[in-house]
């Protein structure tokens, strides 16, 4: 899997949900304290790349734990390589 | 000064249950565009149990009192005093705890309603307590029976109230639970309820309100709903955790090593997560129904109690630490040799 296009996938889904279509989403910016992601958007991110890269976030889900595009990214690479092992 | 212990312990949930999917297409998901799995990814809740019509909060609780009386070992004629404690209630008045008691056949006992939202359980077994140590009591029962799902909206016409609030109040389910507080002999030496904290924190009471039901807005039953929950009881919660649950041990005499197993109210697995690490404790003592059942609401507790017993983390004398916080808000924390 691609890395870029799991940070291309967490930004869009962060764009839709927010309705923030020119929102600029840096790679360490955090959801909550620096684009202002509520904790549905949040969830709904999880929610969108679990269902597209076919893997497990549910369990990793914790709403007081800063996350960015990179932290969720590096989670989901995790999550593959354990898959593909 | 008369000591009380924990003499036997019931549930019941209700046989229909619904998947999270399910709840998430009743109440409007597919007809505003909403993905489906929210539910389950912010609370972890998968399926929960709703009531039959025709079965109310006190068809829940007798049932759960009944199973508890025969855990016990003891008749409904040995009880002296019966407290309902759940959100939900049969009607405004009487006090559900009259019809419990009717159908349990319990005659001859001092009884009342403890509304405490989700701690309405934990300040049952405090007052029991208080009722056993003061010689009023010998055997209080403590009962909850909540019907959560008929105070749960599902004729939602806003998308963002759909989206933002409903998944927290959509994972709620129905189910009763209770407890035989009695007076301990020298036999039960050891055992009994230890400690405990409670702390209100009135400032924020306008957060998860339940509008109808009250004078404020007497006639208007389409405000009768949970509404979800709120960032600011999600903190408070955890709050339980770092600032009550010290103080408690150490009154107590216990160290992290010393507990056998605690029970929290259910309302999302990250936050149990978050609470379990902020303890100190492994995984495996600390039990969840949140995915098999939804959040129970006050009935939560005894519910568990009884699962992590069925499960074998709770046995007679385990140091067990029950924690809880509601809307209100209040935060409870008690520790008890079961």
């Amino acid at each position: 899997m691609d890395r870029q296009e799991i940070k291309d996938t967490i930004k869009k889904t962060l764009k839709d949900m927010m309705n923030k279509n020119d929102l600029v989403i840096n790679d360490d910016d955090l959801f909550y304290e620096d684009l202002g992601a509520d904790s549905i958007v949040i969830v709904q991110a999880f929610l969108t790349c679990q269902e597209k890269f076919d893997v497990l976030l549910a369990d990793e889900l914790n709403l007081m734990e800063p996350v960015s595009v990179n932290i969720l990214t590096d989670l989901i690479c995790k999550k593959l390589e354990e898959r593909a092992s | 000064m008369d000591r009380s212990y924990i003499r036997g312990m019931g549930m019941y949930v209700p046989e229909t249950t619904y998947t999270s999917i399910e709840i998430e297409e009743r109440a409007g998901y597919d007809k505003f565009g909403i993905k489906k799995g929210l539910v389950k990814m912010l609370t972890g809740c998968e399926s929960r149990h709703y009531v039959k019509d025709g079965e109310h909060s006190s068809d829940l609780a007798a049932n759960a009192g009944r199973n508890a009386l025969e855990d016990a070992g003891i008749e409904p004629s040995d009880i002296d005093a019966v407290l309902f404690c759940s959100i939900t209630q049969d009607f405004a008045e009487p006090a559900t705890v009259n019809v419990v008691m009717d159908k349990l056949d319990i005659r001859n006992a001092y009884s009342f309603d403890i509304k405490n939202a989700c701690n309405a359980f934990i300040s049952g077994l405090d007052v029991a307590d208080s009722l056993i140590k003061s010689g009023k009591a010998e055997n209080v029962l403590v009962v909850s029976g909540e019907a959560l799902s008929r105070w749960t909206k599902f004729d939602y016409d806003d998308r963002d109230e759909l989206l933002q609030r409903a998944p927290a109040a959509l994972s709620v389910g129905d189910g009763g639970g209770a407890f035989v507080v009695s007076k301990a002999t020298e036999n039960e030496e050891g055992r009994g309820i230890v400690n405990s904290r409670f702390h209100t924190m009135p400032e924020v009471w306008n957060n998860n309100v339940i509008w109808g039901g009250g004078v404020v807005y007497p006639k208007d039953a389409s405000l009768l709903y949970i509404p979800g929950t709120t960032k600011a009881l999600i903190d408070m919660h955890q709050d339980v955790s770092r600032n009550y649950i010290p103080p408690v041990m150490k009154k107590s005499g216990w160290d992290k090593q010393d507990i056998d197993c605690v029970l929290v109210s259910q309302v999302a697995k990250w936050i149990t997560k978050n609470i379990r690490n902020i303890i100190g404790v492994e995984k495996e003592i600390m039990p969840e129904i949140v995915e098999t059942m939804g959040n129970i609401g006050a009935a939560n507790i005894p519910i568990m109690a009884c699962e992590a017993r069925r499960m074998g983390i709770l046995k007679e004398r385990s140091k067990t630490l029950i924690l809880g916080g509601a809307v209100g808000a209040n935060m409870g924390v008690m520790s008890v040799v079961m």
